[in-house]
């Protein structure tokens, strides 16, 4: 049986190869860098779930017993319907890119901003306390 | 290494098993020892990609594939992980290698059945490493069982291009007598 | 071939460069994982560490979502569980039994015993400055409810006649109570309390450093080593202070290696009226809303509920009765001072120990350059 080996030297084959890598490589990360995603992130009974902000959509959530309705248009994120008693979720002011957050105690609905401060990402504050 | 009824197995054939069984184990150590001393390096301050390694002892791998047979690296493979996992103790880092050295030594198929002599070492080497860290992706995802593992897709593979390219460089540069086995007495 | 070699190295550093510049801002993002939850009328954000370090000197794992999602449910049920007892408004709470018209409570917790004996101490400490007997008029105020309206001076005085460590006794397992009327509130140490809890809690997991907000009350734990640079700031955990009078921006940071920081201002909570402010921190003197001077005090200190209650009775005291409190050295801590007119100021110690940068407004330039 004849001995099967690769060439002694590279091959221009070689290099198509390592090019094709590369480039699928470079194209994932500079397509990835390109959109900075503004989101916000919704806690509730059911768990924790991040949505963007940059696409319109209406959400229903139950929480501790009440229901909501949550808007995201136009880049910001708000209460606009609350069953539940205090409802001050539905008058604190919408997260946008600026950041935020609306908290509705009595059905433990907390939806956050996942933009941080324009400082805690050029000074990568670990924390900034509220 | 062919098959022999152990009846039919002469005194030399059976100091040639012992020879060739010898030989695996030397195999086998070389790439643990390889793999031991890439651990020593402290990878982890310099590049944040988890599972950043140099792959030495793929050259070990490689060249059992093309010096002996396709069985015979994959006897040396599992060893060598398996010896790996006694000595350290770390399931996650074994089950995270294990499937990205299979799937590593599946490409080694299409590097030698399939592309032949069109690509050197280097491109062997190269797609392995690829393939490696492809592996170790795919297991970091059903462990985790979340997509954020994806995340470091692109850097896997830029490292993998990295290090396969280093390693096949390597390869490259070692004597062709080595391929050939009758050749070996003459080193 | 040697030509081929240092062309292919050449490569290989260009794209290594490339790459890491790339990597190098999405790769600190994912340093954290983050997790939500609420308790104590309150936000709270877990941070915990992704990596778990080495593992036998070998490579680096890290953790997965759901086993750090269990840890952050273990600390939710632990703030539940603390403020089940030392709510206010919670039916079966301890305080909500102390705070009923009777003048005894018997077979009480002793870890609650422990608390409220703290409180006082530091009330005694503090020239009353921190004050747990004001739970009248936290109720005549309600700050925090639907309605607000200003009480008069006579409910106002009312009130505060129901107030008073004098009124209130501490035993080995009971509480009495001289003024029936008289009502605790442990709004200012309660946060801290179980930020120390869930703080322990956390530094008995296997995840390595991470910290933890409770709603004005900061703790770090573990220890940030395994970052692998020899710096010495990276080892510290950089927390910023929102600055109370552009709650966009921050004063500046602080950074700690360990223990807690604690924040009280007039805009957490309040409500205006008239264009007069009125914030949650009363003045146990005057029954309103203590007017001091300032607008914000951060306290960092070893102890997590002495840095609340800290806090809050350096806010009511106000900046020079403060200065002089720490220098009684009664405890050890720092402070961090934003008076109303936008003034930082630190204690001596702080500014000696180079601990605290100040946040210099920086000519805009954008962000995040692709």
């Amino acid at each position: 049986m004849e001995k099967i080996l690769p060439n002694k030297k590279p091959t221009a084959l070689d290099f198509i190869i390592i090019a094709i890598f590369l480039a699928f490589a470079l194209l994932f990360i500079f397509f990835s860098v390109g959109g900075e995603s503004l989101s916000v992130t919704v806690t509730s009974d059911v768990g924790e779930t991040t949505y963007p902000l940059d696409r319109d959509m209406t959400l229903h959530i139950s929480s501790g017993g009440y229901n909501y309705t949550v808007e995201i248009k136009d880049g910001k994120a708000a209460v606009t319907e609350a069953d539940c008693p205090d409802g001050i979720c539905k008058s604190t002011r919408p997260i946008d890119r600026d950041g935020g957050s609306i908290i509705c105690v009595p059905g433990g609905l907390l939806i956050k901003s996942n933009i941080s401060h324009g400082e805690a990402e050029n000074g990568k504050a670990d924390i900034i306390i509220p | 290494m062919e098959k022999r009824t152990s009846s039919s197995r002469s005194a030399s054939s059976k100091a040639s098993n012992a020879k060739e069984a010898a030989l695996g184990a030397a195999y086998v150590c070389l790439a643990l020892a390889l793999s031991f001393l890439e651990s020593q390096i402290p990878f982890d301050a310099l590049v944040p990609i988890p599972g950043f390694k140099l792959g030495l002892a793929n050259i070990v791998i490689c060249t059992v594939f093309y010096r002996h047979s396709a069985k015979t690296a994959l006897l040396v493979l599992i060893c060598r992980l398996a010896l790996s996992f006694i000595l350290f103790s770390n399931i996650s880092s074994f089950i995270f290698s294990l499937v990205g050295a299979l799937l590593s030594y599946t490409s080694l198929f299409i590097s030698k059945y399939i592309l032949r002599s069109r690509i050197s070492f280097i491109g062997v080497s190269v797609i392995s490493a690829v393939f490696h860290n492809m592996g170790q992706l795919a297991a970091a995802l059903l462990v985790t069982g979340s997509l954020s593992a994806l995340f470091y897709m692109p850097y896997l593979v830029l490292a993998a291009v990295i290090c396969g390219g280093a390693t096949g460089v390597i390869l490259c540069f070692l004597p062709r007598n080595v391929f050939f086995e009758k050749e070996l007495k003459s080193l | 071939m040697k030509k081929f070699i240092s062309a292919f190295l050449a490569a290989v550093v260009f794209i290594a460069v490339l790459s890491s510049f790339s990597s190098c801002e999405k790769n600190e993002e994912k340093e954290y994982f983050d997790a939500n939850f609420i308790a104590m009328d309150t936000a709270v954000t877990v941070r915990l560490a992704r990596n778990s370090g080495k593992k036998d000197g070998r490579k680096i794992i890290y953790f997965d979502d759901a086993y750090l999602n269990e840890i952050k449910q273990n600390c939710a049920d632990i703030a539940k569980e603390i403020e089940a007892s030392l709510s206010r408004t919670i039916d079966g709470s301890i305080v909500s039994y102390i705070n009923k018209e009777t003048d005894c409570v018997l077979d009480i917790d002793g870890d609650f015993i422990s608390l409220l004996n703290e409180s006082f101490e530091l009330s005694e400490n503090t020239g009353g400055a921190f004050n747990i007997t004001l739970g009248t008029l936290t109720e005549l105020w309600n700050i925090t409810g639907d309605t607000h309206r200003v009480p008069s001076a006579e409910e106002i005085s009312d009130a505060l006649s129901h107030t008073g460590n004098d009124k209130i006794t501490v035993g080995a397992s009971d509480v009495k109570k001289s003024d029936r009327k008289l009502k605790i509130d442990l709004g200012a140490i309660g946060k801290g309390y179980a930020l120390e809890k869930i703080t322990e809690y956390l530094e008995s997991t296997d995840v390595l450093y991470g910290l933890v907000s409770f709603g004005g009350n900061v703790s770090v734990f573990g220890s940030k080593e395994i970052k692998g640079t020899k710096d010495e700031e990276s080892q510290k955990y950089k927390i910023g202070i929102t600055d109370p009078l552009d709650t966009s921006k921050v004063v500046g940071y602080v950074y700690i290696d360990s223990g807690y920081v604690s924040v009280s201002g007039d805009y957490e909570r309040y409500f205006e009226e008239n264009g007069i402010r009125y914030h949650h921190i009363f003045d146990p003197e005057t029954g309103y809303p203590a007017d001091s001077g300032l607008s914000s005090v951060a306290v960092i200190c070893s102890d997590a509920s002495t840095a609340d209650a800290l806090s809050t009775a350096l806010f009511v005291m106000g900046y020079e009765k403060a200065l002089d409190f720490y220098k009684s050295e009664k405890y050890d801590f720092e402070a961090v001072f934003t008076k109303k007119d936008g003034t930082t100021l630190l204690t001596s110690g702080l500014s000696e120990s180079g601990m605290f940068e100040e946040y210099v407004e920086e000519p805009a330039e954008p962000a995040n350059t692709d």
